[in-house]
């Protein structure tokens, strides 16, 4: 039958290869819009034009105790800094002060009880923040830390001993406006950790900061460490050491997890160091260190053959000569390493390990005078690190020289040019690398001449990328 | 009905005959009474008498009943009584108190030669069948008698009355046994003596209309039976009905019938009956009349109501005839309602929607053949019924988990209000009430909303079901009545718009709770038919100010809910310019009917206008092309593979499109990749942010295929089975293939889904910001840009923040999440402008402080799915100091310790000052405030305070007005980080409030805007006359 004699609309074949094109074209294109098109990338956003950022000190006190908060504007925007006093009670603000640029401050803090804190909040830019602790009547000595950037819900704090004439205080700090729920578990080199209904569960009210006596359950031990798990809010936690025989010292602990490879540096000390190792996951862990001095660098003896068991915290003691640097590389999860050194009379210092960075503020470690501060820079890497220190004067400081520049060797660690550094023993330090990396700290003698005062050591505290001065 | 049989030998057995007076009720029948008469005369009953009532007729009749009947068997009236008056008349003649039987005669009605015998055998000689009151016979048409026109009559349960023939039935003796009943016409209708005088008469009231039914009712209520003989038969010429006795009814047959059902309902109904059937009643009466006015049957509506009113203002007259009618009451109600139909008669429901549906059809193609001669092959002679009834069937499956008393949550279902007022409150309100506030007007579409719910037992809960369930398949419909008219095709119709109600985006909106965008679903068909009528040969088939009108309508309809779809009107428009045939009168038809939707949405115009991105744009849908090109935005029930169906069904139908549809073909496949193509670059972020919509694109491509099916259907029907077997055969053979399994597949997916919105559709972590505490706050809600809507009852995303890898999609709502009463309202101002630079410096990491910064947002919380937010944003939002995780499941939830209340008085020195900065650092840097929360009032908020800076955290707007205690003076208000309210008020004052000594009562109102209001009875007005100008015509 013909089509046209029906009248019926005939096929039309160059509809059929239209729609053979169309789709073709179409499923070709889906495919090309897939694998080589995708979505448009998002843009960066602009950069923050309003910066703010807080430390969160944990310091602790005692009866007695002063503690100020060393504060240092590394950049070129003054800064506002508030700084609001924590501890069992109601917060109350300490401080509103402005920080201009190039400057540092010291500002008192409250530290009557062990379990006492600060918050320091700045707005405009970046400052630097760290505490000093001078013991006040049930102890002696000085203790130094930087503060912490950061919060969270797990830390691990390796530096403690409950031996006898020790006492070890674990201060925890809930800087926020939420309740703070955590367990703490404690870790020596003997028993099982140590988990008591007490320490479980812990509730922590907002701006609250309380202290925990580890000596009341794990008494006798030379090395104990503790984990906190927050299960609730963000926390902050630091460990405080107090002896009869070897004044205070106090480090931070290490937020989540540490880095695998850390330095710590050290100096100014009798050259008896202790490192206090904490390995809180049940496998067994593999150290290996090696120690920079000024002159020379070798593994630290007997920790290449070590491998602390699983859920333990052990000590191992060692011998430095002068400014130095142990680089400890610690295989395994859940491990924690801090460095316990002791002053040339009774005092001791502690404090965990950094990675190298290119830009730090030194914060002062001294405490009254007289003193004798002193600078220890360390560099792990492979190329000499270039580095210019500025002085960040106090408000009441005096005459202060220029910058200087100073060259780390590859694998060393040095001592800071003596008369820079004891030009403005109570301002800041500015330490920035053209080149290379490294890691400072600040190791000082107060209150008396070198070897009979008290020994405080504390790490730099790194700048932000974005606020390392040009 | 109930049947009997009959008992010859009774009749010859009557001793004596019974004597019958017919009572011939004539008004104007000169041109067939002599027919009528002639008929009675030939009875051949022994005792007939005749009287003859004259209703006033201005023919000849009255000189034709003297010439026959003589002067003394004819009543004259002065006015036309109707029945009721002409019998009333009658029975005062002695006659007619002693006959045994009356027979009431029309006119218009020839009795056969031996059909008053046959009535009154079937009155008295019935074996068994005893109190016969009543008795009718076998009507006939006039013209032709093979028809049949009466068989008695039912009702259903509300008194409007059905005959179960058919239009046209011819007698095949298929009626032919006796039939109990429940009334038989009074055009011929013998009454026994016992009854009439029993119950009374007819009521007068009805003039005519629908008497019969009450009369029998009534016959009925006091125990007499009604009958119809089929051995009686009359021919009825039904000279009203046809408008042959030369006087026009005021009022349509719906008022009529309406009005006499009611009526009927309130005298013979018992109390209980009543108690429950009412109610039954006027929710259907109302659903009725929403109905007829959503249809624009504003006449027919108007007679419902009418009907309604007649019955108020003769409740009195209706209550003394209710008690004389139950007085000789005799039996229940369940024995009357026997002889009534079931409540609920879906099929003839479904006849009146395909007649409905099939007005396209006969309004746009006058020359087509019927349908019935030509779609036997697909759906048989009622493709609608049987599409109706397959689609009832799925939904009844598909809205198992909707239908139930607790109220619809989840997806992006966007709550209702808990009173139908909150809608107009809003829509009258000077300033908008949700979010942010600000000067943003409603949309129009609250109106609807609200009406909806006012009409749904002032339940917005139940409204927001009803529409949720009654927008798919009035997309469907949508989409029908505009193929059907495209190709005078309805089983290619159907199968166009079976594609079109499953296809992913529909599935997809549909179980999200996206009212908004089913609503464009919905409109976006009656506006591509428009289009396409405009721009085609022969043009609109109505006159052109009703055409632009009725454009503007549908443009406007989906405009008020979902502005996007100005984009996808403008795709379709740009098609058919591009390949239209009258260009000239189509753009200028088009642009006619964009302006007039522009007039009727005139309030979100200026808001559209000043910020095209805020309202037209939208973030959501997926971004890989293979889910846009099976439509699919985004995940859920039936967006899977299958859905990929429509596509292929399309490709297969355009490959056999014919001539006559090719033209179409081609511009519906160039809607279809300009929809496919922008809904791609729109998920992909390639478009401006102004044209960003990727669900619209969608809609429209699956517009654009569901056409192509239905053109291609079209080909196929009209000779594929003619020709030689070849391409179009196989391709007719796959097609049906690939519309069979995906329409049967996603039919057996709609029936087994579990869909986004449900009565427990909310995630389990939210109770932990519902139970918060009291009072407003607001939710930003974030997550990774991927085009997904946030959990609920978050909604969509309101727009993205670009920070590299930490940028985020984000919304922000009050408490409750997302609201209808946003409606159609895009997030505008210069608060969210606040926000968005908040944002920004959150995700640039620079600060600690994000929760000081959204703090005066009211934002309490920061809500986020678990694992949507991308893990740069994590960490910064982790590394503010004042914003604290909360431990949720399911949910990723910080709450901002530096949340300002959205009102409040606040005492901390300096913060009227930080309030006055704009600058994002001293914000951050401000110390955390003291104050006293106010509550709201409903149009503003109070409380009691000893003064100090009172903060709303709402948009500013010069109206409002903040009062101290018993001060006269307000405080106008001051702006407060740039875009939000302060008002310093002095300390103090008395304790006008009656609060502690040293209080006052702090109140912040809103000055009412005579221009908005204004503004309101402007747009009713247009709507109204949009309406009027595009109503159907009435039914009558």
């Amino acid at each position: 039958m013909d089509h046209a004699e029906t009248g019926i609309v005939v096929r039309s074949r160059g509809q059929v290869l239209a729609t053979i094109l169309v789709v073709a074209v179409v499923v070709a294109g889906a495919i090309y819009a897939e694998r080589d098109v995708g979505a448009r990338d998002l843009a960066a956003g602009p950069a923050g034009a309003a910066p703010s950022g807080a430390w969160f000190c944990p310091h602790g006190g005692g009866p007695g105790w002063g503690v100020t908060i060393e504060l240092a504007n590394p950049g070129t925007e003054p800064v506002h800094v508030r700084l609001t006093r924590l501890g069992g009670g109601k917060p109350s603000v300490a401080a509103d002060i402005v920080l201009q640029p190039g400057q540092s401050d010291a500002v008192p803090a409250r530290a009557e009880d062990r379990g006492s804190g600060t918050l320091v909040e700045y707005f405009g830019g970046f400052v630097a923040a760290g505490w000093v602790a001078l013991a006040g009547s049930d102890a002696n000595g000085v203790a130094a830390e930087p503060c912490t950037p950061s919060a969270g819900d797990r830390w691990l704090l390796p530096d403690a001993s409950t031996l006898q004439n020790d006492q070890a205080f674990v201060v925890v700090m809930n800087p926020f406006a939420a309740t703070a729920v955590f367990s703490l578990t404690v870790y020596t080199d003997k028993s099982q950790p140590i988990r008591t209904e007490d320490w479980t569960d812990v509730v922590l009210k907002p701006f609250r900061v309380q202290a925990f006596r580890l000596n009341a359950k794990a008494l006798g031990y030379d090395s104990v460490s503790t984990v906190v798990d927050a299960t609730v809010g963000r926390i902050a936690a630091s460990s405080l050491d107090l002896t009869t025989t070897g004044g205070i010292r106090s480090s931070l602990g290490y937020l989540g997890r540490a880095p695998s490879t850390v330095v710590l540096p050290a100096g100014f000390d009798q050259g008896r160091t202790v490192l206090s190792v904490l390995s809180s996951s049940p496998e067994r862990v593999a150290l290996a260190g090696s120690l920079l001095e000024h002159d020379a660098s070798q593994p630290v003896a007997g920790l290449a053959d070590s491998s602390p068991p699983g859920e333990s915290a052990r000590s191992f003691p060692t011998t430095t000569n002068g400014p130095s640097a142990i680089v400890l590389t610690a295989q395994g999860p859940g491990v924690a390493v801090a460095r316990r050194t002791f002053g040339v009379v009774s005092d001791q210092g502690s404090t965990i390990g950094a990675v190298p960075s290119a830009a730090w503020v030194i914060l002062p470690t001294v405490a009254g005078s007289p003193n004798h501060p002193g600078l220890v820079l360390a560099n792990p890497g492979t190329e000499p690190a270039k580095l210019t220190l500025t002085y960040l004067p106090g408000l009441e400081a005096g005459s202060i020289p220029g910058p200087v520049t100073v060259t780390v060797p590859p694998g060393r660690a040095i001592q800071g040019p003596s008369d820079f550094i004891a030009a403005a023993p109570e301002s800041a330090i500015l330490a920035i690398a053209s080149s290379g990396t490294f890691v400072p700290a600040g190791a000082s003698y107060s209150l008396g001449r070198e070897g009979s005062a008290a020994y405080a050591v504390a790490l730099g505290v790194p700048i932000p990328h974005a606020w390392v001065p040009s | 009905m109930v049947t009997t049989s009959t008992d010859p030998s009774a009749a010859t057995d009557a001793v004596r005959s019974p004597s019958v007076l017919v009572v011939l009720v004539v008004h104007d029948g000169a041109s067939w009474l002599h027919e009528c008469l002639a008929s009675l005369a030939a009875q051949t009953h022994p005792r007939l008498g005749v009287v003859a009532v004259d209703n006033a007729s201005t023919d000849d009749s009255r000189a034709l009943l003297t010439q026959a009947l003589g002067e003394a068997r004819v009543i004259a009236l002065s006015e036309n009584l109707g029945v009721a008056g002409a019998m009333k008349a009658a029975i005062e003649l002695p006659a007619a108190q002693k006959a045994d039987y009356l027979l009431v005669l029309h006119d218009d009605a020839a009795l056969g030669p031996d059909a008053v015998a046959r009535l009154v055998e079937a009155a008295s000689g019935i074996r068994g069948v005893e109190r016969v009151g009543v008795v009718g016979p076998k009507v006939v048409d006039w013209e032709d008698p093979r028809v049949l026109r009466e068989v008695g009559r039912s009702t259903d349960a509300f008194g409007h009355p059905f005959t179960p023939l058919q239009d046209g039935e011819i007698d095949q003796g298929q009626y032919d046994r006796v039939l109990e009943v429940l009334f038989v016409s009074s055009c011929a209708m013998l009454i026994a003596r016992e009854a009439w005088q029993r119950i009374g008469l007819f009521d007068e009231r009805f003039a005519g209309h629908h008497d019969d039914l009450d009369f029998c009712w009534r016959a009925r209520l006091a125990g007499f039976r009604v009958l119809m003989t089929p051995l009686a038969q009359a021919r009825h010429r039904d000279a009203a009905g046809k408008g042959e006795r030369g006087e026009d009814r005021p009022r349509s047959t719906r008022y009529y019938a309406e009005r006499a059902a009611l009526a009927s309902m309130l005298k013979d109904y018992g109390v209980l009956t009543l108690l429950w059937l009412l109610p039954v009643y006027a929710v259907l009466g109302v659903a009725r009349i929403t109905f007829l006015l959503v249809a624009r049957r504003f006449e027919d509506a108007f007679d419902q109501l009418a009907a309604w009113g007649w019955n108020v203002v003769h409740l009195p007259g209706t209550l003394r005839r209710r008690l004389r009618a139950q007085s000789v009451r005799r039996v229940r109600d369940r024995s009357v309602r026997r002889f009534m139909a079931a409540t609920l008669r879906v099929p003839r429901w479904f006849e009146r929607a395909e007649a409905l549906l099939e007005e396209q059809l006969e309004e746009g193609t006058e020359d087509a053949p019927r349908f019935r001669e030509r779609a036997a092959t697909i759906a048989g002679a009622h493709p609608v019924v049987v599409t109706s009834v397959i689609a009832i069937a799925i939904g009844a499956l598909a809205y198992r988990t909707i239908v139930g008393p607790e109220a619809l949550t989840g997806g992006a279902l966007a709550g209702f209000p808990s009173s139908a007022g909150a809608f107009f409150h809003e829509l009258a309100a000077s300033t908008r009430s949700t979010i942010l506030g600000g000067a943003q007007p409603a949309s129009p579409a609250l109106a609807g909303l609200g009406a909806l719910s006012w009409v749904s037992f002032g339940n917005p809960a139940l409204a927001q079901k009803l529409l949720l369930c009654a927008l798919p398949p009035i997309a469907a419909i949508s989409m029908y009545r505009s193929l059907v008219r495209q190709t005078a095709q309805p089983p290619a119709a159907i199968l166009g718009a079976l594609g079109y109600v499953m296809s992913a985006v529909m599935l997809w909106s549909f179980s999200e709770g996206r009212i908004a965008l089913l609503v464009a679903l919905a409109t976006l068909p009656a506006a591509w038919d428009r289009l396409d009528a405009a721009f085609s040969k022969a043009g609109p088939s109505v006159s052109m100010p009703n055409f632009v009108v009725g454009l503007g309508v549908a443009i406007a309809i989906g405009l008020a809910f979902e502005p996007g779809v100005l984009l996808g009107i403008g795709v379709l428009a740009a098609v058919q310019l591009l390949g239209g045939r009258r260009r000239g009168r189509g753009l200028t038809l088009a642009i006619g009917g964009v302006v007039v939707a522009g007039a009727l949405v005139f309030p979100l115009i200026e808001d559209l206008l000043r910020a095209p991105a805020a309202g037209l744009s939208s973030s959501v849908g997926r971004t890989d092309a293979w889910s846009i090109l099976r439509l699919a935005p985004g995940g859920g029930p039936g967006t899977w593979a299958i859905a990929a169906f429509l596509p292929i069904a399309a490709a297969l139908s355009f490959a056999v499109v014919g001539r006559e549809h090719r033209l179409r073909a081609w511009r519906a496949l160039l809607v279809v990749l300009a929809g496919l193509g922008l809904a791609w670059a729109s998920a992909n972020r390639y478009l401006p942010e102004a044209f960003t919509n990727t669900t619209i694109y969608v809609v429209v491509a699956a517009l654009g295929e569901a056409a192509i099916i239905a053109y291609g259907v079209a080909s196929l029907a009209t000779g594929v089975t003619h020709e030689r077997f070849g391409f179009r055969q196989v391709a007719a053979g796959v097609l049906a293939i690939v519309m069979s399994v995906g329409l049967g597949a996603q039919a057996l997916e709609l029936a087994l889904a579990e869909w986004e919105v449900g009565p427990n559709g909310l995630p389990p972590a939210w109770p932990v910001i519902d139970a918060s505490g009291p009072g407003d706050f607001k939710i930003l809600w974030l997550g990774r840009v991927n085009g997904e809507r946030f959990p609920a009852p978050g909604g969509d995303p309101q727009g993205i923040i670009e920070a590299g890898p930490a940028s985020v999609r984000y919304s922000i709502t009050d408490r409750e999440g997302i609201v209808a009463l946003d409606t159609g309202r895009g997030t505008d101002g210069p608060g969210y402008d606040y926000l968005r630079r908040a944002l920004q410096e959150l995700l640039s990491g620079s600060t600690s402080n994000a929760g000081a910064l959204l703090g005066p947002l009211g934002v309490r919380f920061v809500v986020a799915n678990e694992g949507d937010l991308p893990p740069p944003a994590a960490v910064r939002l982790d590394a503010q100091l004042d914003m604290d995780l909360v431990p949720a499941g399911g949910l990723t939830i910080y709450r901002n310790a530096r949340a300002l209340p959205v009102a409040s008085v606040l005492t901390s020195p300096g913060f009227s000052r930080i309030a006055r900065s704009t600058g994002l650092l001293a914000i951050a840097s401000s110390a955390r405030s003291r104050g006293v929360k106010l509550a709201a009032t409903g149009n503003g908020w109070s409380g009691s305070s000893e003064g100090g800076f009172v903060y709303v955290a709402q948009q500013f707007d010069s109206g409002w007005r903040a009062r101290a205690g018993a001060s006269p003076t307000a405080v106008g208000p001051q702006r407060a980080f740039g875009w939000a309210m302060g008002f310093p008020i002095g300390a103090g004052g008395s304790a006008a409030g009656g609060g502690p000594r040293g209080t006052a009562t702090v109140t912040v109102t809103h000055d009412r805007d005579l221009i908005g209001t204004v503004e309101l009875w402007g747009l009713a007005v247009l709507w109204l006359a949009a309406l009027w100008i595009t109503r159907k015509p009435g039914s009558s």
